[in-house]
């Protein structure tokens, strides 16, 4: 059907003054520390590493994957950034193809930003461009900067405003889980089964 | 034959349903769990109320300027690399999906929910037309196996037992027999679903949110089914209503807030994606949107009914009310159930075929408490109630008791006859009425004793209002 011809079966408002934009919201009340983020992250089903330095991230990676025992580590550029050589860590190359993660045991990301009110975690085409990724791995450590905690999803939107939306952009709260059956919490239904959150400064 | 085509049977439906009380009583503590999940989110969220205020003031603004935001959100979503068609009805979206997949040469599709697909009757059609549709959220996979729709719009598989899951999954992936538990049926399910997902020719999703600023769609899952199925297939369409369209991005967190947390009571969903055009960085990647009307602009047109429309299918009208509590969702017989349901459907499908629907409600205005977005939803069923009345689809026991009461309250002196006569033979009411199945009112309740005199005669012994009454 053609675009005018489709937009022409509605009306706007039939009579009366159309309604206007209410403008703005302002919000306050959410505490903006990593307190309360972790707090967020606990109901969401996620878990909290103990904070580490930034000079200590790579370290404290190397450990977690040892601990846990992951054989494929695959990083997101943004994450690899933030590291040491490490050769249990393999850079996700060629960031569109994403079939060639589908035996990841850990990804490793590095989301722009995290949301106390919700712990949800900023991710984009600029910090994931490998989106894929965040959903094929079977797990997910994602290294945030605590700097970057902003208190709620009004503040967080304020963050993006005025960039050029790029491709794609996920807010990641917790990992993925259903409650489809018997309203059973499930953590892990089709993208990661764990996440945790290593926060930095 | 879609949903649409059939004409719902509350009545049957539901008493079927009620026959097992257990599974009754089950199904409805089980949506209570829901809606008190909600409630915690709600009273844990300082600005709860004005945050409503705010989303029912934009979507307000939304229907009062579609036409404008509709070309504002085609304009940017072509300049990002969208490719956008319109539909004017649900045989045109079928149309549409099965061009764009014949042309790409695609199968196998994997699908997240969308009620959209599911009130045109999209699978149906796709499958007829060879293609293989595999829904990937899990509740929907589920009554996909099993051959039902979906009876609820956030949790379609809200109405079955974990064993009625097992055996579905043991009948169609080979399952042990006998296994319930429900960490390791989601896990058979992701195992099976992972490999589809990878398969995949084309990804088909519904649509959370399309912002006319930047041309962007929001899809949120909890299970990160869409994303899955937009990360790797090489090509994807999104299928939207028109109502979906907000703004600009600063409108979304609004919503957001409250999507989640009326829906399943979490804060917000695991995943909440937001996408703008096919990916530049898989060549050959393809992306489309289908807006359709399928009713909508009817809907619009209807100043008693067109703040239905806000509607951001969040299901918390489903969760708390009554009736649909102790019905399930299959008592409403099209694709969206419960308060919202009942409202959308003599609009969506005729006032004569969704006669029923209005009336499946107590009108005690929970739904209307819970809505996130503020529609005035027992309002619109008695609106409806009466919109039913006069186009005539009252069955003749409501239509011709009326006109007797009518006649009766009219005329005082035939009230005060027939309020005598009434007394004298009320023993033969109570004695034949309650339990008797040809009134519903009083199959589960006892009727009171007759006064002995009329409220005229105790007042006229009373002395007429002499202050010592």
């Amino acid at each position: 059907m053609d675009e005018a011809v489709f937009i022409a079966r509605f009306r706007a408002k039939p009579s009366g003054p159309r309604a206007p934009h209410p403008g703005a919201y302002a919000v306050d009340g959410y505490a903006c520390d990593i307190a309360a983020f972790a707090r967020a992250l606990e109901s969401v089903g996620g878990t909290m590493h103990v904070p580490v330095t930034r000079a200590a991230l790579g370290e404290a990676v190397s450990a977690f994957i040892e601990i846990a025992g992951h054989r494929r580590v695959v990083a997101a550029a943004s994450a690899v950034a933030l590291l040491p050589p490490n050769p249990r860590i393999e850079l996700a190359a060629d960031p569109g193809q994403a079939h060639q993660w589908h035996d990841v045991d850990l990804a490793l990301i590095a989301p722009e930003l995290g949301v106390c009110e919700n712990a949800a975690m900023l991710t984009t085409a600029d910090s994931l461009p490998e989106r894929g990724l965040a959903f094929l791995g079977q797990h997910v450590l994602a290294l945030l900067d605590t700097r970057t905690l902003v208190a709620d999803l009004h503040a967080a939107y304020g963050v993006i405003a005025g960039r050029k939306m790029p491709h794609h952009l996920t807010w990641i709260s917790g990992p993925s889980k259903t409650a489809d059956i018997e309203q059973t919490l499930v953590i892990g239904a089709h993208g990661c089964r764990s996440l945790v959150v290593m926060p930095y400064a | 034959m879609s949903l649409a085509e059939a004409e719902p049977d509350f009545h049957g439906v539901s008493e079927a349903f009620l026959g097992n009380r257990e599974r009754t009583a089950w199904h409805d503590a089980t949506l209570w769990f829901v809606r008190a999940k909600r409630d915690k989110q709600a009273a844990a969220t300082a600005d709860w109320e004005r945050l409503r205020d705010h989303a029912a003031a934009i979507k307000a603004h939304v229907l009062d300027h579609l036409p404008d935001l509709a070309a504002r959100f085609a304009a940017q979503a072509r300049a990002r690399g969208w490719k956008i068609h319109y539909a004017a009805d649900g045989a045109e979206l079928c149309a549409i999906v099965t061009g764009l997949l014949e042309k790409a040469g695609a199968k196998k599709v994997v699908k997240s929910k969308s009620m959209l697909t599911e009130e045109c009757g999209l699978n149906h059609h796709l499958i007829e037309h060879g293609v293989e549709v595999v829904d990937t959220d899990l509740g929907e996979r589920i009554v996909q196996l099993r051959g039902e729709p979906p009876s609820h719009i956030v949790l379609p598989a809200i109405h079955l037992k974990r064993e009625e899951v097992g055996e579905t999954f043991h009948e169609h992936m080979g399952t042990p027999a006998g296994e319930k538990d429900p960490t390791t049926l989601a896990g058979y399910a992701r195992a099976d679903l992972r490999k589809r997902f990878l398969e995949a020719d084309a990804g088909i999703t519904g649509v959370n949110f399309a912002v006319a600023e930047t041309g962007s769609i929001v899809i949120c899952t909890n299970e990160g089914n869409a994303d899955l199925g937009t990360a790797l297939p090489k090509l994807h369409i999104a299928c939207m209503g028109v109502e979906k369209l907000v703004p600009a991005i600063a409108d979304l967190p609004v919503f957001l807030r409250l999507l989640a947390r009326s829906a399943t009571g979490q804060p917000i969903t695991s995943y909440t994606t937001h996408l703008t055009g096919p990916d530049p960085l898989r060549p050959g990647h393809e992306a489309h949107i289908v807006i359709v009307d399928n009713g909508r602009s009817g809907m619009e047109r209807d100043e008693d009914h067109r703040r239905a429309l806000s509607c951001i299918r969040c299901g918390a009208c489903m969760n708390t009310c009554p009736v649909y509590r102790r019905t399930g969702g299959f008592a409403y017989g099209w694709t969206v159930p419960g308060p919202i349901g009942a409202v959308l459907g003599p609009a969506m499908i005729g006032t004569k075929k969704a006669k029923e629907l209005p009336f499946a409600s107590t009108l005690c205005g929970s739904c209307t408490n819970v809505c996130p977005v503020k529609i005035d939803l027992h309002e619109q069923l008695l609106s409806w109630r009466e919109r039913i009345a006069a186009d005539g689809h009252l069955p003749w026991s409501k239509r011709f008791g009326m006109r007797v009461g009518a006649a009766v309250l009219s005329r005082p002196w035939l009230y005060a006859l027939s309020g005598g006569v009434a007394r004298r033979l009320w023993w033969l009411v109570t004695a034949r009425l309650p339990g008797n199945p040809a009134n519903a009112w009083t199959a589960a309740r006892d009727l009171p004793p007759a006064p002995a005199h009329s409220f005229r005669t105790w007042w006229k012994d009373a002395g007429e209002g002499d202050g010592h009454g």
